[in-house]
């Protein structure tokens, strides 16, 4: 699937600059868009490994244990058949998502995923595998720290309001998603086996 | 009220640790060691994407495709000054971030259009790059519906933004 759509996107941006006549940017936007990502994640390293840092503390404390009998409810309805140890993962990759920590999401996240792998015998990723993806192309952050801070820094003082419209969005399209994924996915891998 | 997000959460972390009768500190190098390995595996995958991403903006095919959504962002009742950042957010967290910034300068942060585009990037996700991470890291195959579903997901989310953007202004 990655294969043919970053290729696409590769020959599909060369060819449209080609017959755009934009070919001298492309050329340009090559090497400063490598230089970009080494300096991002130059400067991003220090964040994630502090983050999974702190994760690593708490996922050996008590807090996580309270967090997941909160939100086991939840769990059982997506992700039923799902190892206890990839529901930690999942557990610590939803409290990462809802404190908008998305660099220490990641790792829970692609933890996640490599344990539901070892649990799929199938060469196509298991039903619970690929809702577990579509989760997290959903938002589900509570404090939107960052553009608060841009808002607050441009001269609106009151930028936490957009705390409860966004909680609202994100909630409503997070439900409906996850519940569609549910039967759509579901049906798809009654199909298979 | 941002300002304390952060500093709170590590003072929660931290005493629970204690509470727990942690080694906070050899806990805590062990997750670096860890932040490290997975940003080594990261790169290849990012360095790969942002290349196509920045190629597809600077050939002036995200320009078009703006241009082409425009009357469909209308007919949701959606400002259309906001095509860059809805059309980039699932792209691209940083870029859309720097359009964000750009639209509440340039509409001043106490507009409708600002309260809007601040919602959007509140609560849609970079969505493509969540799928490249976690189906890149596995060999096995990803349902095609995701997208559509993901897709979907998108613009609910962005329909709702503006939706509650307005009732709340």
């Amino acid at each position: 699937m990655i294969n043919k759509i970053w290729a696409y996107m590769l020959i599909i941006a060369i060819l449209f600059g080609l017959v755009n006549g934009k070919l001298y940017a492309i050329n340009n936007s090559i090497f400063t868009s490598l230089e970009n990502t080494t300096e991002m994640i130059l400067s991003m390293t220090s964040i994630m490994c502090f983050w999974c840092g702190m994760i690593e503390i708490l996922k050996n404390t008590k807090i996580l244990n309270i967090f997941s009998k909160i939100l086991n409810p939840f769990l059982k309805i997506f992700f039923k058949n799902t190892s206890k140890k990839a529901k930690d993962a999942i557990l610590i990759n939803i409290f990462s998502n809802l404190l908008g920590i998305g660099n220490a999401a990641t790792p829970s996240g692609i933890k996640a995923m490599k344990e539901m792998e070892e649990e799929c015998s199938n060469e196509k990723m298991s039903y619970e595998m690929n809702l577990f993806v579509l989760m997290n192309t959903l938002s589900i952050q509570m404090f939107p720290t960052t553009i608060i801070s841009i808002m607050i820094s441009s001269g609106n003082m009151n930028a936490g309001t957009i705390i409860l419209p966004v909680i609202l969005t994100s909630f409503i399209t997070f439900f409906i998603i996850m519940f569609l994924g549910k039967y759509i996915l579901k049906e798809d891998e009654e199909k298979i086996s | 009220m941002s300002n304390a997000v952060i500093p709170f959460l590590i003072l929660v972390i931290v005493l629970s640790g204690l509470f727990s009768r942690l080694k906070v500190f050899e806990l805590f190098t062990k997750g670096v060691k860890e932040g490290l390995v997975t940003v080594f595996n990261l790169f290849p995958v990012l360095l790969g994407l942002f290349l196509a991403v920045t190629l597809l903006r600077a050939s002036g095919l995200i320009g078009c495709i703006s241009y082409l959504v425009e009357p469909f962002l209308s007919f949701l009742n959606i400002p259309k000054e906001l095509v860059g950042i809805i059309a980039l957010k699932p792209i691209s967290g940083s870029a859309s971030l720097a359009i964000a910034t750009d639209i509440i300068n340039e509409y001043d942060a106490k507009s409708l259009i600002s309260f809007i585009a601040a919602i959007i990037m509140g609560s849609t996700e970079t969505m493509v790059y969540s799928i490249s991470v976690y189906s890149g890291n596995i060999k096995k195959k990803m349902s095609y519906k995701v997208l559509i579903l993901a897709f979907l997901g998108n613009i609910i989310a962005v329909y709702l933004s503006a939706f509650f953007g307005r009732l709340f202004f």
